[in-house]
């Protein structure tokens, strides 16, 4: 049983009188530990497809499962054993980026010495345990991105989800962010990034390609399982014969 | 002479894989590819084959009469192409003034797009080539299509076996800086070539939803 199972999603959004299809017909499978990306361009779908993963949002057709439940039904599942690393802070989460980490242990409970402890654990293990002291809009790009995923480990998931991790972040500091990814997933933690620059895809177990909503071609290592690409439309030289 | 093929007649895979090896081994073969193509494109002779080799590829690879013919006795001997009715040249006085014309046999035609797919691998000449190709309309609109994705898969593919750049240390060595340096060229090169890709599929499938709102263009524009 795969850990996240995605069949035939689709999803569409209305904006005013128009209608936008963000994705259509979209199937994978993410199995523990492996890392697993996105390309796409802007638009072509892929946050959409991020966000559902992570249960954040609902498709309006298919099915999204985790561990062979419904992922919408699943409890304890959504921000717990899946997380996605949120770049962005709020001011109501508190000042300095340790309280930024601890707030959503705290929301689960955990004792606020604990979440300190851990908070400063994971901003350890994502190299920015210098940053624990300062406020967000204080942090680089890169450091802004290290933060996100601490917060995304700071609940020990099984999963997390990343949406455009290296974007602005330039060449060689991104190749930083994605090593730290894919140690994360050798420890066996699934990652799902997405992102629009085709060296994201670097040491990937898998890699997909995203467009107008729709996977057009997939990547994979040769020991994980293949997944069937687009058909061909005819027989080769068919149609011109 | 070797035997007449009949139209459909499956060339031996040996003999289609001799020609690839050899392409692969001799650049001026590749030519013997693109005189198949023009060969798909339009049935002719091999003066005019050679003529419109000139218009379409000589900026990328020059071909002489002598080697157009050389190349379509090799494409009919391996059973992609093979020959028509002999075509008189007017006035035509003397019988060796009937032109030989030759068109493709349907294992040519899926030879060809083989070829095709396995070239956007490895040359890197590949973007101008498949530029020039479909804009001779030599492969169907879903044949390019099926090409651009392969690929945009191939350079995914490469790209996510190369590992990342370590980091620039102020104590690396020169090797580990120079070999850094490579995998960055590298994966630079094949974002580029992957971006390629994208763009190019991107106007094709444009082209392809004009052409099926416009039902009176399919038929020119996916010839």
């Amino acid at each position: 049983m795969s850990l996240l199972s995605i069949e035939n999603v689709s999803k569409r959004y209305r904006r005013g009188p128009r209608e936008y299809v963000a994705l259509q017909g979209v199937s994978l499978a993410i199995e523990r530990g492996e890392e697993v990306v996105v390309l796409g361009t802007r638009k072509s779908g892929r946050s959409t497809l991020l966000r559902i993963a992570a249960g954040l949002e609902r498709p309006d057709g298919g099915t999204v499962s985790f561990e062979g439940n419904a992922l919408s039904a699943a409890r304890n599942v959504v921000g717990r054993r899946i997380t996605y690393g949120h770049t962005s802070f709020s001011p109501m989460q508190g000042e300095r980026v340790l309280d930024h980490v601890a707030t959503a242990l705290l929301a689960q409970g955990v004792p606020s010495g604990q979440a300190k402890r851990r908070a400063e654990g994971v901003l350890s293990r994502t190299a920015v345990a210098d940053c624990a002291g300062m406020q967000p809009d204080e942090l680089n790009g890169a450091e802004r991105v290290r933060v996100a995923i601490a917060r995304a480990l700071a609940p020990a998931p099984t999963m997390l989800v990343i949406d455009d991790p290296t974007t602005g972040v330039g060449l060689l500091q991104s190749d930083g962010i994605l090593r730290l990814l894919r140690s994360i997933a050798d420890e066996g933690v699934a990652v799902f990034m997405s992102t629009d620059d085709a060296t994201g895809v670097s040491g990937a177990d898998r890699a997909f390609s995203l467009h107008d909503g729709q996977l057009r071609c997939d990547v994979e290592a040769p020991q994980a399982d293949v997944v069937p690409l687009r058909p061909l439309q005819s027989e080769p030289g068919a149609h011109l014969g | 002479m070797p035997p007449k093929r009949l139209r459909g007649e499956k060339s031996s895979p040996l003999a289609a894989q001799a020609v690839r090896a050899r392409a692969a081994e001799d650049p001026r073969a590749s030519g013997a590819w693109l005189v198949l193509a023009l060969v798909i494109e339009q049935p002719s002779h091999g003066y005019e084959i050679s003529q419109r080799y000139e218009r379409r590829f000589g900026s990328f690879q020059s071909m002489s009469v002598p080697r157009v013919y050389a190349a379509l006795d090799r494409l009919r001997d391996t059973g992609m192409i093979e020959p028509i009715a002999l075509k008189p040249v007017k006035p035509a006085r003397r019988q060796h003034q009937m032109r030989r014309s030759y068109q493709a046999t349907d294992a040519g035609v899926k030879e060809y797009r083989r070829w095709v797919a396995e070239q956007m691998r490895d040359d890197p000449r590949r973007p101008a080539l498949l530029a020039r190709l479909v804009s001779v309309g030599v492969l169907g609109i879903e044949a390019v299509l099926d090409v651009i994705d392969n690929y945009q898969r191939e350079c995914m593919e490469e790209l996510r076996e190369l590992p990342t750049a370590q980091p620039f240390e102020e104590d690396s060595s020169l090797e580990e800086l120079t070999e850094n340096l490579v995998i960055d060229q590298q994966r630079r090169e094949l974002r580029a070539r992957h971006d390629w890709a994208l763009h190019a599929g991107q106007i094709l499938e444009a082209h392809k939803k004009r052409l099926s709102a416009e039902p009176g263009e399919r038929a020119a524009g996916a010839s």
